[in-house]
C-alpha cells in the first residue's frame, strides 16, 4: 500500500515537473542565433552551420538556401538545462555548408516564422579560400587532384529538349545529361523534371559515354524521356538529380574533414577513408515556346499531333439485325498517342453505337467499336475520318476510310405467334445494365473496426490451448521417463515416499513402542535414501551417505541429522531401550527436515 | 467467492463473449428501424435521403456488409460512382462471397475510366490476394486458430495413438505450412487496413510534390483505387496500379 502511494506521489511530482517544463518553455522569449564552426573554409571542405533557437523546442528545421553553397540538413540537437532553478530549453538545427566558389560570403540574417512572429538571426561572414591557401603542403597537393576549380564546372546537369518551339500536344524527346569530370559519384537517381504545363513520360535506362567539352573529357550519363505540353505559352523546364559525391578524408590531416575527392587509385592510400556527400544538382531552366493549334481546324480534329496513318477493318460484313459488328480502327505512326482519340463515324444513323475499347502500344493505338444495325435498311458502314496536326508542316491532315458495304438481314419471322414476342423481346434486352437490388436486412452487425484478433478472449483461448498442450506433453514425457529411466523413477518414487513416511510415522509414534517405531524409521528411511541417491538399499550406510554429501557438497547439518537418526535407531533396535516421546518427536522433526531439504535440492 | 466459482464465472463470461456478439437489444431495434426507413426511401428513389440514413448508422459506430452494400447502391443511383465503389469495397471486406455485391461491384468498375482491381506489382502478393479474396480478416483469424488447435491436437494425439505417431511429421509440417501461408494472408489483409483509398471526385491531379503549385505528374479518375504511402498536410502520397508515386489532395480520396 505504502509503496503504491509513494509511486503515485512520484508520478504526480513528475507530472507537475513536466507541466512546468512545458509551460516555462511556451512562455519564455525565443532567441534565434546562427553560428559556424569555422570562419575560413577551403574549397572542398565543409563547415557546420548551426541555427540555434533558445527558449523553445517546437521549431522545425527551416529551409536554408545560401547562394554559392550547397546546404545539407543533418538533424536537430535539443537541450534542457536547469541552472539555479531556472529551466531553459533550446533546439539547434545543424546543417553542413559546402562552398562552390572562393571569396567572402555573408551568411544570414535568416528569418523564421514562429507562432506568427518573425524571428531574425544574426549574420556571419565566411571566407572561402582556394585549396592552395588552405595551408596544405605542396607534397600533399601532388597526392590529390587539384581542386582549385569550382565544383559546378566538374559536375553539372544539362536539359536538352529536341525542339524549343512546339505545338500543344506535340511529343518531343528530351535528354537530361549528367556531366562528370574526374569525380567519384555514386547512388545516381533518376532525374526529376520541374515542368509545369507538360506531361512527362517515364525515363528510359540511362547510357554512358565520354564527351569532350571545352577542352575537358567528361563522363556523360544520359537519360532520355518524352514530353508534351498541355497548354500554350512560354513554358520552362528544369531538371533535378540527386547523387552522392564520394570524398576521401585523410586521417593524418585531422583539421580537414574533406581532404580530397577520389582519384583513380584511391584504394592505394591505406590511411584514407571515404565519405559520401549528398548533392542535389539542378540544370539551368530551358524555355520552350508552346504554340497553339493553327486556325481552320477540321471538324473532327480532337487534338492529335503527329504523323499518323489509319487502317479500318469491319467484321463481319454480313449480319442479322441486332447482331454486333466490330469496327477495328488502327492508328499507326509517330507522335503523341495520348492525344489520339477515336476516329469519327460520319453518320451513325441506323446503328446503335457503343463506346470503343482502346488498346495502346508502342507506335500504335487500336479502337474496337461495336456497332449494332437496327434495321435491314442499313447498306453500309459510313465513312470513318481522323484528323491530326502534322507539327513538321504545321498543317492539318484528314484521313478517311470507307464507306464499307454491309449486308444486314432482317430477323426471320417467327413460325408461331407464341414464340415471336419472346424472341423479339430477348434480343435487344440490355443485360447487366443495372445493379442488383438492395438487401432488406441489416445482416450481421458489428462495431466498427472490431476484429476477433483484437479480442482478449481470442488470445486467452489460444494461450490456454498451449498451456494444456505443454501440460499434457510434460505428463507424457514424465510417464515415459518413469518407464525407461530407472534413476529418474527411483528419485521420483523417493520424493513421493519421503512425504508419505513422515506422515505415517507422525501417526505412529504414540501408538507403538520404541523398538517398533525405530525399526520402521530405519527401514523406511534407508529405502528413501537408497532411492534418493540411487544406491542399492543394502549399501545404505553412514559412510556412503557421508561420501555422497561431500561429493555433492550438501549441508553438513543435515548429514549430522541423518547420523543422529541412524545412531539412535541402531541403539533402540538392538538394545530394546525405551525412549521418551520427546526424543521420538525430535527424530521425526529431523526426518522431516532431511526430506524437505533433499527434496528442495532436486538431486 | 471461492477461487473455483470465480474461475467458472470467468470461463462462462469469456465463452459468452466468444459465441455471442451482444448488442443492447433496443439499440439493435433502432438501427434496424433506421435501415428499413432508408430502404423505403431508396425504393421511392430518394437516394440522397437514403444515403443520409444509411450513413447515420455508420456514425453510431456500427457496420455490416449489407449496410455498405445498400449504401453503395444508393450512391450508384445518385451517380456518385466513386463513393459507390468505395462502399462496395468496404462491403467486400465483410461479405466477400456475396454474389449480388460482386455483380454490382464489377458493374460499377466497368463504368469507370481506369478500371484496376489490383495495386500490387509483386506476383506473390497478387497470388495471396487472389487466394485469400474470399476470406475476411475474422474468418482468416478463425481459420488460423483452427489450424493452430489442430496442430496441438495432432501432437497431443501422437503421444497416445499409433496412427498419429506414424504420420505426425507429415501432418504437423503440412499444418505448419498451412498456418504460415494463412498467416501471410492475414498479415497482408491487416496491413492493407487504412492504406487503400478510392478517388471520389471525377478527376484529380497527382503532383510531384505536396504543394499546391507543384507540377502535375498524372491524373486519376473517379472510382480508381490507390495505395496510400504516407501523408503530409493536406496531401496523401499515393501509388497507382502502374506503380507511379505522387501526391494528391486528401479531399479527392476516401480511405476504404
Amino acid at each position: 500500500m505504502r509503496q503504491s502511494r509513494d509511486k503515485k506521489i512520484c508520478l504526480v511530482i513528475l507530472g507537475f515537473l513536466a507541466f512546468f517544463l512545458i509551460s516555462s518553455n511556451s512562455f519564455s522569449s525565443v532567441r534565434f542565433e546562427i553560428s559556424v564552426d569555422k570562419s575560413i573554409i577551403s574549397l572542398g571542405e565543409y563547415a557546420q552551420l548551426n541555427l540555434s533557437f533558445s527558449g523553445t523546442q517546437n521549431i522545425s528545421a527551416p529551409k536554408v538556401e545560401i547562394k554559392d553553397f550547397k546546404v545539407n540538413y543533418l538533424g536537430p540537437s535539443t537541450q534542457i538545462s536547469i541552472i539555479n532553478g531556472r529551466i531553459s530549453s533550446s533546439i539547434t538545427h545543424i546543417y553542413t555548408i559546402f562552398p562552390l566558389k572562393a571569396g567572402k560570403f555573408k551568411i544570414g540574417p535568416f528569418i523564421v516564422k514562429y507562432k506568427g512572429q518573425n524571428l531574425t538571426s544574426n549574420s556571419l561572414e565566411v571566407e572561402v579560400v582556394g585549396r592552395g591557401s588552405g595551408g596544405v603542403s605542396s607534397a600533399e597537393k601532388g597526392a590529390f587532384p587539384d581542386y582549385s576549380q569550382d565544383l559546378e564546372e566538374r559536375i553539372f546537369l544539362i536539359v536538352e529538349p529536341a525542339k524549343r518551339k512546339i505545338f500543344v500536344n506535340e511529343l518531343i524527346p528530351l535528354k537530361v545529361s549528367l556531366f562528370i569530370d574526374n569525380l567519384a559519384v555514386r547512388d545516381i537517381e533518376y532525374p526529376t523534371l520541374s515542368a509545369e504545363g507538360f506531361s512527362v513520360k517515364k525515363f528510359s535506362k540511362p547510357y554512358q559515354y565520354k564527351k569532350s567539352l571545352g577542352g575537358r573529357v567528361y563522363d556523360v550519363i544520359e537519360f532520355e524521356t518524352f514530353i508534351y505540353p498541355l497548354k500554350e505559352g512560354e513554358l520552362k523546364i528544369l531538371a533535378k538529380l540527386n547523387c552522392n559525391l564520394v570524398v576521401r578524408k585523410k586521417r593524418r590531416l585531422g583539421s580537414f574533414p574533406f581532404e580530397d575527392f577520389f582519384d583513380e587509385d584511391f584504394f592505394s592510400d591505406f590511411f584514407s577513408f571515404y565519405q559520401t556527400y549528398p548533392l542535389e544538382l539542378k540544370s539551368a531552366e530551358v524555355p520552350i515556346e508552346v504554340l497553339s493549334f493553327p486556325p481552320d481546324k477540321p471538324q473532327d480534329f480532337k487534338g492529335a499531333v503527329g504523323d499518323f496513318s489509319l487502317k479500318v477493318e469491319v467484321s463481319p460484313r454480313e449480319v442479322n439485325v441486332g447482331d454486333p459488328i466490330t469496327l477495328t480502327m488502327k492508328i499507326e505512326g509517330k507522335g503523341n498517342f495520348d492525344s489520339v482519340n477515336c476516329p469519327l463515324l460520319k453518320e451513325s444513323k441506323g446503328f446503335k453505337v457503343y463506346e470503343p475499347e482502346v488498346t495502346q502500344e508502342e507506335g500504335r493505338k487500336v479502337f474496337k467499336q461495336v456497332l449494332i444495325p437496327e434495321s435491314s435498311q442499313v447498306r453500309e458502314i459510313p465513312l470513318v475520318s481522323f484528323s491530326f496536326l502534322d507539327p513538321e508542316t504545321a498543317k492539318y491532315e484528314t484521313l478517311t476510310k470507307g464507306p464499307f458495304p454491309l449486308k444486314v438481314i432482317a430477323q426471320p419471322q417467327p413460325k408461331t405467334k407464341v414464340f415471336a414476342p419472346v424472341l423479339l423481346e430477348e434480343t435487344p434486352q440490355e443485360l447487366g445494365k443495372d445493379i442488383v437490388y438492395i438487401k432488406s436486412s441489416l445482416g450481421k452487425l458489428r462495431k466498427k473496426g472490431e476484429f476477433i484478433y483484437k479480442k482478449v478472449f481470442f488470445w486467452f483461448f489460444n494461450f490456454l490451448a498451449l498451456v494444456v498442450f505443454l501440460g499434457v506433453s510434460y505428463f507424457y514425457k514424465h510417464k515415459e521417463r518413469l518407464k525407461t529411466d530407472r534413476d529418474y523413477a527411483r528419485k521420483f518414487s523417493a520424493s513421493l515416499q519421503g512425504k508419505r513416511i513422515v506422515k505415517e510415522l507422525e501417526g505412529l509414534y504414540t501408538q507403538v513402542d520404541s523398538k517398533e517405531f525405530f525399526d520402521r524409521v530405519f527401514k523406511e528411511f534407508s529405502k528413501y535414501l537408497s532411492d534418493k541417491f540411487n544406491i542399492p538399499q543394502g549399501e545404505v550406510s553412514l559412510d556412503r551417505i557421508k561420501t555422497i554429501f561431500e561429493d555433492k557438497n550438501l549441508d553438513r547439518e543435515i548429514l549430522e541429522k541423518i547420523k543422529d537418526i541412524f545412531q539412535i535407531s541402531e541403539i533402540v533396535r538392538f538394545s530394546s531401550q525405551e525412549v521418551n516421546l520427546e526424543k521420538k518427536k525430535e527424530v521425526l522433526k529431523n526426518l522431516k527436515d532431511i526430506v524437505v531439504y533433499l527434496e528442495r535440492k532436486k538431486l | 467467492m471461492s477461487g473455483k466459482i470465480r474461475l467458472i464465472f470467468l470461463i462462462v463470461f469469456i465463452f459468452l463473449e466468444f459465441t455471442l456478439l451482444v448488442f443492447p437489444q433496443d439499440n439493435l431495434v433502432k438501427l434496424e428501424l433506421i435501415f428499413n426507413k432508408a430502404n423505403i426511401l431508396y425504393e421511392e428513389k430518394k437516394y440522397s435521403e437514403a444515403v443520409k440514413l444509411y450513413e447515420s448508422i455508420l456514425k453510431k459506430g456500427y457496420e455490416s456488409g449489407y449496410l455498405f452494400y445498400n449504401l453503395g447502391n444508393a450512391y450508384f443511383k445518385k451517380g456518385e460512382l466513386g463513393k459507390a465503389i468505395l462502399n462496395y469495397e468496404r462491403a467486400l471486406k465483410l461479405i466477400p462471397l456475396d454474389s449480388d455485391l460482386r455483380t454490382n461491384y464489377n458493374y460499377a468498375l466497368s463504368l469507370i475510366k481506369v478500371s484496376v482491381k489490383g495495386l500490387e506489382s509483386f506476383w506473390f502478393i497478387r497470388f495471396l490476394n487472389k487466394v485469400f479474396s474470399p476470406f475476411t480478416i475474422d474468418t482468416l483469424t478463425i481459420l488460423l486458430s483452427f489450424i493452430y488447435f489442430s496442430l496441438l491436437g495432432v501432437l497431443t494425439l501422437s503421444f497416445y495413438l499409433t496412427f498419429f505417431r506414424k504420420y505426425r511429421r507429415v501432418i504437423a509440417l503440412s499444418l505448419i505450412f498451412l498456418f504460415f501461408f494463412s498467416f501471410s494472408g492475414l498479415i497482408l489483409k491487416v496491413s492493407k487496413q487504412g492504406k487503400e483509398a478510392i478517388v471520389i471526385v471525377k478527376e484529380a491531379q497527382v503532383k510531384f510534390a505536396p504543394l499546391d503549385e507543384a507540377t502535375l505528374y498524372f491524373r486519376v479518375y473517379e472510382g480508381q483505387k490507390l495505395r496510400i504511402i504516407s501523408q503530409e498536410g493536406t496531401y496523401y502520397k499515393i501509388r497507382d496500379h502502374r506503380q507511379k508515386i505522387g501526391w494528391i489532395e486528401k479531399k479527392a480520396l476516401e480511405v476504404i
